[in-house]
């Protein structure tokens, strides 16, 4: 039962390597940490119930680490968490039938009865639900169990494949977090304190690209840190170039990022841009950190490396009256395993003194073969106590001392006059910021202690939020049945007034879960800043961004597709509707323009408004073209509003003259209907001279919408109340046909009619009456009526997807579920539309 | 060696599917008819929240039988992540067959099975058809999307 024991402290050591603080991530505390962990998994080699394959991996990865970072720490972490709660039997029993069986819910029961009639309707949905529900569960995880144990025991050395999801979200973050703080940057100069948070994040970047192998991020970052280090030491000062470059970098990393993520190797050449911060950096171009040059002689603090934390730390060692020494070691030429001696050398050391560093890596040390190697060792020992030790290794040639210089951190003094101003001035303005040309501002993310929930789960948890809700519908009626055959019963108004608890449980669980789907649209603003900015530097415009509401929530759905719309109204904003310097001060405005965005509640629908203070829209030209166009006739009278509003049509852009950000005639047309795909209006606002104002609502959540269910035939389906226009009960005799095609007088106007029973070749219904039901539905400036058999009413109906295999069928936007617990598919307006207009046109 | 299998019928034949690829088994719910499907989807159905679409085997392979509806069954498969429905004749038995007993698919398979079937497994005199569901749905995704 050893192996038990070292499992819970293996579990222990797991918590204290939780609770560290990410300040705290090397030291002696961690080393010691380190090297309990390592005195743990030697004691769980070969024992029985340990899952070698795991051991060793987790053995690979802890090698001899003598730090961490948060990435390692995670994945340290998650290694020993998997070795832990998987041991593994050596022998896997075969499975047993009749197991399996009791883990198939239905099947003894399809069994048992397939001689025998059935008795009742079927219980489909019927109380061992919750039963059948978990031992479902159970089988899936005996499956996925089976599958992962036969991964694991295929995988030999660290398998990074398992934490490139984990990677890859971490990695986005790191990146965002780069962009903003260099904006911040740029607008507050370089406080130390950004400087270092700066330097940190793109070390963070690098070290867990490096884990990743993905060489390219590394490079860059790498040479990143350099210039950040340079700003840091004074060596150079911020400017436009030097933020301009840096957030190249970030950009870099993030489309490398995406490549990875799209199943790309991430290994795109990065040395153009490499080529360019060498070229900052004064330097001549010097080999990739990750390409194994033969190690040459180098002056000491070229070889190592060091990142700010381990600065401190020789700095601190040699203040603690240990001597920091560059060794370097020589192997024999004809060396078998220098990895493994390399290693050896590492680890004797340990015990005479503090390794702080390798050069190459350790990691790579480990990998391949290299003639040499540096190290950096922290001792208090006497030099040739240490080569003694060195030399004990076999197979080395020859070992070499050199004095580490530690060079000074130069401590740069934080002008507290000057941060105290700039609190102050942000105070003052909220979270607006007066912005210099080309410069912006980003929104302070409000940081709440948060749980990263995969999206999935939320909505299985909403499915079984629904499912309650059936089941709740029918207690109800239940109750409703027995107070007509037992009225005297005390039992049933208990029953009653449960049910009318449960529902309003049910109701704030529905609320609940709702609210966790929502998202502050600040993660939509965020980007936005860095769009204006750049924007403004490539027009030569001064462009003031402000914000407000970033707070306001949305559902994600929503919130992931709004941004590209708002994206390109902010480049209108910019391109076409803000004036250069010059024009404004003609005008009698200030030079900088004003653009402002902001998000509101307003009922169930959220408003964003987007304006500028910029010249307007010349209504005259928007109608000249409409009319050249022939959107509008001679003759036709359009209020200005009305005429504002003509820029949704399709191909009418009012640009002069195509620039590379906007005015292509791509523009709002197809803003407008993404909107409006999302449920969503909007509607503008112009004052030639003094600004534009774009007006959009968007309704909270698309989880959840109105929508008006009808009968066609036996059928039931839904229409989302956001296409419905009316609905009108008219005499069968009024349906014309014209062409071959089947319309109605309505008020005037041709309207274009279906039968939904005909379109979807459904079975007739038996209704014999002489007036139809018609539901008009539009879409863009179309309209279509749709014949059905009847109208039941309005409902708010949870969507969902009609998954992969059917998400084609043309006609239908996805599925709900009834009250009696039925599919219900939801009609797409828009297809059924655009289908009899593409018909018509034939 | 053996497998295990859950075996069932459409028409007059015995096909049996790997138990590890069965979810569960559930009586016939209502099901939506979906217009414009493939003629083989039978609808969908609504599994604890789930919409997920049913298969009519028997419409897939062409056998016209009608069968008992009372004994009617969806086989819930599981194929990669993606839940299916089969909806079948009757659920025969859970069989435990010993690999000998299974013979290859005979040379001149016809018609709409061929290319799904495993091998042709022996019971006594009994014969039943071992079909690899998960190809037959994986094609039926491919077609999906290719249309």
């Amino acid at each position: 039962m050893e192996q038990q024991g070292s499992l819970v402290k293996l579990t222990e050591l797991k918590e204290k390597l939780g609770n560290l603080p990410e300040e705290g991530l090397v030291g002696p505390k961690v080393q010691a940490l380190l090297s309990e962990l390592r005195n743990i998994l030697a004691g769980l080699e070969s024992a029985p119930g340990v899952d070698q394959a795991r051991l060793t991996n987790l053995n690979t990865f802890v090698g001899s680490r003598q730090s961490l970072d948060p990435m390692v720490k995670k994945v340290l972490m998650g290694l020993i968490d998997k070795l832990v709660n998987n041991p593994v039997s050596s022998a896997k029993p075969a499975p047993n039938i009749n197991e399996l069986m009791g883990k198939i819910p239905g099947l003894k029961e399809a069994l048992s009865d397939t001689a025998a009639p059935m008795d009742s309707a079927p219980d489909w949905a019927g109380m061992s639900k919750q039963e059948s529900d978990h031992a479902g569960a159970e089988a899936e995880a005996v499956v996925e169990q089976a599958g992962k144990e036969t991964a694991a025991a295929e995988s030999v050395g660290f398998d990074t494949k398992e934490f490139l999801g984990f990677f890859l979200q971490e990695s986005a973050e790191q990146v965002e977090k780069l962009s903003n703080d260099l904006l911040e940057l740029e607008r507050n100069g370089a406080r130390l304190d950004l400087v270092n948070d700066l330097f940190r994040t793109a070390h963070t970047l690098k070290g867990a690209s490096g884990t990743m192998g993905y060489s390219g991020i590394v490079k860059i970052t790498h040479l990143a840190e350099d210039v950040l280090d340079g700003l840091r030491q004074g060596k150079c000062q911020v400017s436009a170039a030097l933020v301009d470059l840096l957030l190249s970098v970030a950009d870099r990393v993030k489309s490398i990022l995406a490549d990875i993520q799209n199943g790309g190797e991430g290994n795109s050449d990065v040395s153009a841009l490499a080529g360019k911060l060498e070229a900052f950096l004064g330097k001549t171009p010097v080999p990739d950190v990750l390409s194994k040059p033969g190690l040459e002689r180098q002056k000491a603090d070229g070889v190592f490396d060091l990142d700010e934390k381990e600065m401190s730390q020789i700095k601190e060692l040699s203040q603690a009256g240990h001597k920091i020494f560059d060794v370097a070691v020589r192997f024999n030429a004809k060396i078998l395993m220098p990895s493994v001696r390399a290693v050896m050398v590492v680890r004797r050391l340990e015990k005479y003194g503090r390794v702080l560093k390798t050069s190459p890596s350790t990691e790579e040390l480990r990998q391949d073969s290299h003639a040499e190697f540096h190290l950096l060792l922290a001792t208090d020992k006497d030099l040739n106590t240490v080569e003694k030790v060195i030399l004990q290794v076999s197979e080395i040639e020859g070992v070499e001392f050199e004095q580490f210089e530690t060079v000074e951190i130069p401590v740069q003094v934080i002008d507290v006059a000057e941060v105290v101003r700039l609190q102050d001035q942000s105070n003052e303005f909220g979270s607006t910021q007066a912005l210099r040309p080309g410069t912006a501002a980003v929104p302070t993310g409000v940081k709440n202690q948060t749980i990263r929930v995969p999206a999935e789960k939320l909505d299985d948890l909403l499915n079984l939020v629904g499912e309650l809700v059936i089941a709740r519908t029918r207690l109800v009626s239940v109750g409703d049945e027995l107070k007509m055959s037992l009225p005297q019963d005390q039992l049933i108004n208990s029953l009653n007034e449960t049910t009318v608890y449960l529902g309003r449980l049910m109701n704030e669980l529905q609320e609940s879960v709702m609210a966790m789907r929502m998202v502050p649209i600040g993660s939509v603003f965020s980007r936005f800043p860095r769009l204006i900015r750049d924007l403004a530097r490539k027009t030569n415009k001064e462009v003031e961004f402000l914000w407000f509401g970033e707070e306001t929530e949305l559902d994600k759905t929503i919130i992931q597709e709004i941004g590209d719309p708002l994206m390109h109204i902010l480049r209108n904003c910019v391109d076409h509707g803000i004036e250069t310097p010059a024009e404004r001060v003609a005008a009698g405005k200030p030079p900088t323009g004003k653009v402002t965005i902001e998000a509101f509640h307003e009922g169930s629908h959220i408003i964003v408004t987007v304006s500028d203070d910029g010249r307007g829209i010349d209504i005259t030209a928007v109608r000249a073209k409409a009319l050249a166009k022939g959107f509008i006739a001679q003759n036709e009278e359009l209020s200005d509003k009305e005429a504002a509003n003509l820029i949704f049509l399709p191909g009418l852009s009012t640009a002069s003259q195509v620039t590379d950000v906007s005015g292509r005639g791509v523009g709002m047309d197809v803003v407008k209907r993404s909107l409006v795909n999302l449920g969503g209006m909007i509607d503008i606002e112009t004052n030639q001279g003094k600004g534009t104002t774009m007006i959009i609502r968007l309704p909270l959540t698309l989880a959840i919408i109105q929508a008006l269910l009808v009968d066609v035939g036996s059928e039931v389906y839904a229409v989302p109340l956001a296409s419905v226009l009316e609905t009108l009960r008219i005499p069968k005799e009024d349906l014309k046909s014209v062409g071959g095609r089947a319309v109605i007088q309505l008020r005037g106007s041709t309207l274009p009619l279906i039968s939904l029973q005909e379109h979807f070749d459904l079975a007739p219904g038996n209704s014999e009456e002489d007036i139809v039901y018609m539901v008009v539905v539009g879409f863009g400036e179309r309209r279509l009526g749709l014949v059905v058999d009847g109208l039941q009413g309005q409902q708010e109906i949870v969507i969902k997807s009609l998954g992969d295999f059917l998400g084609t069928v043309q006609g239908f936007s996805g599925a709900t579920i009834g009250g009696d617990g039925k599919v219900i598919l939801i009609l797409d307006a828009g297809s059924l539309i655009n289908d009899t207009f593409a018909v018509n046109r034939i | 060696m053996e497998e295990h299998l859950v075996t069932f019928k459409l028409g007059s034949e015995e096909f049996g599917v790997d138990i590890m690829q069965v979810q569960e088994i559930i009586k016939i719910p209502p099901i939506t008819l979906v217009p414009r499907a493939p003629k083989f989807v039978e609808g969908v159905i609504n599994l604890r929240g789930n919409v997920i679409p049913v298969i009519n085997l028997k419409r897939r392979f062409e056998i016209a039988n009608p069968g008992d509806s009372e004994n009617f069954r969806i086989i819930v498969i599981q194929v990669q992540g993606r839940t299916t429905g089969i909806m079948v004749d009757q659920v025969v038995e859970v069989l435990h067959l010993p690999v000998e007993d299974i013979e290859p698919p005979p040379p001149v398979t016809s018609g709409n099975e061929s290319g799904y079937i495993r091998g042709v497994g022996k019971v006594g005199e009994r014969l039943v058809v071992l079909l690899e569901v998960d190809k037959i749905i994986e094609k039926d995704y491919a077609e999906r999307k290719a249309g």
